[in-house]
């Protein structure tokens, strides 16, 4: 019964390392032991029993063993199938990443990455094993010691020193590792070039925008300082209006009283002033005919004289008059077909003197805005000075049209009479004012004189041109 | 009532008065001619009241020539008033003046006026202007039917 015990004892041992020959027997197998021989008495089974007994546990013990070393093998194949990825993706991240990255232990560089070679401008074999230093400006020493083996720092700003001098700002930062099976620290950098270039741009936009803002800022507040001026000086302009519309009102009061005046004052003369004319011509006649007897020739001609004098008194009143009545007439505006009123007043003057060659050469349908009764006051004072002063031609071509020039339309009444001499174009407008003699034709002067003051009152020019013998133009526009 | 029919001259000008008589003289037109100086007296005279009361109502001139500028009363407003009366609203009225003023031929007209002269200067023209007019009034026109029958109301005045 010993012997069974002691392989139950090899068995347990075999399959828990943990429990060795030298311990002795598990007190439990001991006490089956023991039981076994209190069961001595019992010989139904006896030793074939045993015999299957320890089989079994055998058995059972080779295939707990089988499967704990099958799980040992697995999981050391997966670990190595771990370490081989992760080994590839530490290459193809370092190798083909866009940063620079490399690895030291105590600033000794035990792995460099391309990009972090191209950086510095050195082959990767070169710089592996050399200080970590003299990848970096010298100035940087003590920037450096972040990147020191304390463990993972924050973002540091380092400049790479390039093998020609020129400098490259990188932004770094540095984390403990395990690098074939020693404790490293990994230092991964990031080129800022183009960053720094876009924050510069930015920079610089944002300058030139805040300097364009002060600009416009101070633009702006010129221009409210402007318009503030502009107000005022509106003001100021709004004031005098007041003061000058305060005027005009006071103006426009006085010419009433004006206006009222004159129109009493031709409304006195109209009545007043032509009776004793009357009287002086009536009473000369009275004299003519009732005491011709008493007077000799001499007489009678200072008669005619005084006679001749009064009436001419009398058409000065009544032109006068006329004159003074265009300018209180109010005025209807209306579409004047101009043509059409030149082409009557030419018919009537060839029919007074249908002996005279004469041509009257008249433009169509000469429209115009106007007082149509004054306007034919206008063309008849100038188509009958036409007419009058190319009388002692033996032709005459009296012609009406409209013509346009430098912007300003203007018609105007054309003969080949006498003319005028330029240099009293002056006085051809002016009331009772006379280029002629009385003998050489007749008239008060008072035609143009009524010619200007209607055009004025059109709001329009009037204006001559004219040679001597060879015919004169008036123009005028509305 | 006269039996010729007689002309009333509304005239203050002394000098136009005379002119104007000679004038008819010399057209041969015969006719008596009243002259009354100033306004308010001619509408007394035509409206018989004031210092002509007496005379009879109905004896009214063939014509009357009225001047617009008189004294106390303006011509226009004697045609006004002589207009208001039933039996002279008929009269034949022509105005015979220096002016030919607008507001005055539009007054004269509107007042009822039958005609407006205007006086020339020239004297020869007023002659023919007047013997225009006798020939017209006188001879030409027919009279209004004043005498058959127009009664003239009391409370006219």
């Amino acid at each position: 019964m010993r012997r069974a015990g002691a392989v139950v004892c090899v068995l347990l041992a075999a399959v828990d390392p943990a429990c060795s020959l030298e311990d002795g027997m598990p007190g439990d197998i001991l006490k089956i032991v023991r039981y076994d021989n209190d069961l001595s008495g019992y010989d139904v089974l006896g030793w074939m029993g045993h015999i299957i007994v320890v089989a079994f546990v055998v058995i059972i013990g080779i295939l707990y063993w089988n499967w704990r070393l099958y799980r040992e093998i697995r999981k050391r194949e997966e670990v190595e199938v771990a370490r081989q990825e992760s080994e590839a993706r530490y290459r193809i991240l370092i190798d083909q990443g866009f940063n620079g990255i490399f690895v030291h232990d105590h600033f000794v560089v035990l792995d460099i990455n391309k990009q972090m070679a191209e950086m510095v401008g050195r082959a990767r074999e070169e710089l592996i094993g050399t200080d970590a230093g003299v990848l970096f400006e010298r100035s940087m020493s003590d920037a450096l010691h972040g990147l020191s083996d304390q463990g993972a720092t924050a973002r540091l700003r380092l400049y790479v020193r390039h093998k020609d001098g020129s400098v490259i700002p990188v932004e770094a930062f540095s984390a403990l590792c395990r690098f074939h099976g020693t404790d490293a620290t990994i230092v991964a950098m990031r080129d800022m070039r183009a960053q720094d270039e876009a924050e510069r741009i930015l920079r610089a936009n944002y300058n030139e925008m805040e300097q364009r803002v002060q600009e416009r800022t101070s633009e702006l507040d010129a221009r409210v300082r402007e318009a503030e001026d502009l107000n005022r000086a509106m003001i100021n302009i709004l004031e005098d209006l007041q003061a000058v519309n305060r005027n005009l009102n006071q103006m426009a009061v006085r010419l009433e009283a004006a206006n009222r005046e004159l129109e009493s004052f031709s409304y006195s003369v109209s009545h007043d002033l032509r009776a004793p004319l009357r009287a002086i011509d009536g009473f000369s006649q009275a004299i003519e005919e009732d005491y011709t007897h008493l007077l000799d020739d001499q007489g009678r001609h200072y008669l005619q004289r005084i006679r001749h004098a009064s009436r001419r008194m009398g058409d000065l009143i009544d032109d006068m008059l006329n004159l003074s009545r265009l300018s209180r007439r109010t005025m209807q505006i209306e579409q004047v077909n101009l043509s059409h009123i030149a082409y009557e007043i030419g018919r009537e003057l060839k029919e007074a003197q249908p002996a005279r060659q004469a041509e009257f050469v008249i433009a169509p349908d000469v429209v115009v805005q106007g007082d149509e009764r004054l306007l034919t006051v206008a063309m008849t004072n100038l188509l009958t000075n036409a007419w009058k002063f190319t009388s002692s031609h033996s032709s005459a071509r009296i012609e009406f049209g409209i013509e346009t020039t430098n912007e300003c339309t203007a018609c105007y009444v054309k003969d080949d009479g006498v003319g005028f001499d330029m240099a009293y174009a002056g006085k051809l407008f002016g009331a009772f004012q006379r280029l002629h003699h009385q003998a050489e034709f007749p008239g008060a002067g008072i035609g143009l004189a009524t010619v200007q003051r209607i055009i004025h009152r059109h709001g329009g020019q009037v204006w001559a041109k004219g040679e001597v013998e060879k015919g004169a133009t008036f123009f005028f526009s509305l | 009532m006269n039996d010729k029919a007689y002309i009333l001259l509304v005239e203050d000008n002394p000098d136009d008065e005379a002119l104007t008589i000679r004038a008819l003289k010399k057209n041969n037109i015969s006719n008596e001619v009243v002259v009354i100086r100033d306004g308010a007296d001619a509408v007394d005279f035509i409206l018989a009241r004031g210092n002509y009361a007496h005379r009879d109502p109905l004896d009214l001139p063939v014509v009357v020539l009225l001047d617009l500028k008189l004294p106390k009363i303006e011509g226009l407003e004697v045609l006004r008033q002589i207009r208001r009366d039933p039996v002279a609203k008929l009269l034949p009225v022509v105005i015979l003046t220096s002016s030919k003023e607008e507001q005055d031929l539009i007054g004269g007209y509107s007042n009822g006026a039958n005609s407006y002269i205007r006086k020339p200067v020239d004297f020869t023209q007023f002659t023919e202007v007047l013997g225009h007019i006798g020939l017209y009034w006188l001879l030409l026109n027919e009279k209004p039917p004043i005498l058959r029958g127009t009664k003239r109301k009391q409370d006219t005045l």
